[in-house]
């Protein structure tokens, strides 16, 4: 049996050592998830200690135990999305100016000063001109290493969509810091 | 392959998503192109630079510790779930414990004393509790020191003021018998205006 589906099904008979390992195996993506949506650890952790707590309350509707994390993740996600509307907190772009960034990207893929250097400040601003979206596929990406199998779940996408949408994305970011270099260094 | 056609794959790349015979073609282009090795270190590092800044704040076992204490106490208290995550469940094997509510509320209603009538509790005593049961709302309210507690308001401090309580008084106070019962004797607390 998937280790995972045996905690959850330990879990759903009242094992709470069971569920702490749950928790402690899944709270640094769930964690990061929330960061990328609150955009401050401090509500983060918050929002990551209400998905377990609504997890623990509704494991027994969790069928597949195997698919606990893309559970967990669809859950945190709409504890997210609460906490953003209670609190928004990251500034979008404007989307035209992202649609704009996104025509370049072909001309810009293949230029040949693709290899600078950026800080991880760096990439946190420029993650944060992103739309929420893009961000989040980014995130959930690089987290914990999702599929895009796990991703298409959790987003309700096609895994094609993924692979497209993580392309785009991340052209986007490398165009961004690109110009915050630009700005910051024009010579 | 051309530059122009690698970013895409390069990304599935990056991903472990290709087939093997993509992820062939992928190394081959990049063994003879800088460019393309560039741009999977800048995607590469984009990666690695958030991993590292998510890092930077573990939870730890008191994060864990809080979580089962808190999951195992709403799980005990029966709060009930979001809607969309409850179990799909007959709705036939609530009806049972649905009509016994509705059977033992509408008891209570015909018989209880004081039917619709509107009153308060102070807790005086630091340290102590007070619990008072409304029965025109049957609710149970627990109150800390200093506060009132009503069956309108539930319990708050400051008092909020009289005119929350206007309507038919229990006979007298303490509410003893009748509907309100306490987990101590309360007393009645001065200055308060009963008229509307």
């Amino acid at each position: 049996m998937d280790p995972t589906a045996e905690l959850v099904r330990r879990c759903i008979e009242g094992d709470s050592c069971a569920f702490e390992r749950l928790v402690r195996e899944h709270m640094g993506t769930v964690l990061g998830l929330a960061y990328n949506y609150v955009g401050n650890f401090s509500t983060a952790e918050d929002v990551a200690q209400e998905t377990f707590v609504q997890a623990f309350q509704s494991i027994d509707s969790l069928r597949d135990g195997a698919r606990f994390k893309v559970w967990l993740l669809k859950i945190a996600r709409n504890k997210c999305i609460d906490a953003i509307r209670r609190s928004p907190r990251w500034i979008s772009l404007d989307q035209s100016q992202e649609l704009q960034r996104e025509v370049s990207l072909k001309s810009s893929a293949a230029r040949e000063d693709l290899a600078f250097a950026f800080t991880e400040d760096d990439l946190l601003v420029a993650l944060g001109t992103l739309r929420p979206d893009y961000r989040e596929i980014f995130v959930m990406k690089h987290i914990d290493n999702l599929s895009y199998k796990e991703i298409s779940q959790v987003l309700g996408m096609t895994v094609s969509a993924v692979g497209e949408k993580l392309y785009r994305v991340r052209s986007m970011i490398r165009d961004k810091l690109e110009d915050m270099k630009l700005r910051s260094d024009p010579s | 392959m051309t530059c122009s056609k690698v970013p895409p794959l390069l990304s599935r790349y990056l991903d472990n998503e290709l087939l093997p015979r993509e992820t062939a073609e992928v190394e081959g282009h990049m063994a003879q192109c800088e460019s393309c090795r560039a741009l999977l270190h800048n995607w590469r590092l984009q990666g690695s630079h958030l991993r590292s800044h998510l890092r930077r704040h573990p939870l730890g076992d008191e994060f864990v510790q809080r979580v089962v204490v808190n999951a195992s106490a709403q799980k005990a208290g029966g709060r009930r779930p979001e809607a969309a995550e409850l179990p799909k469940r007959n709705l036939l094997h609530w009806l049972p414990a649905a009509a016994a509510i509705l059977a033992v509320i509408f008891v209570t209603s015909q018989f209880a004393p004081n039917k619709g009538g509107i009153g308060f509790a102070r807790v005086i005593d630091p340290g102590e509790s007070l619990e008072v049961l409304a029965m025109n709302s049957s609710v149970w309210m627990r109150g800390a020191a200093g506060e009132l507690c009503g069956p309108e308001i539930g319990c708050a401090t400051p008092f909020p003021g009289p005119r929350k309580y206007c309507g038919a008084m229990p006979a007298a106070l303490p509410w003893n018998p009748g509907p309100w019962r306490t987990s101590r004797p309360a007393r009645r607390q001065p200055g308060i205006s009963w008229s509307c």
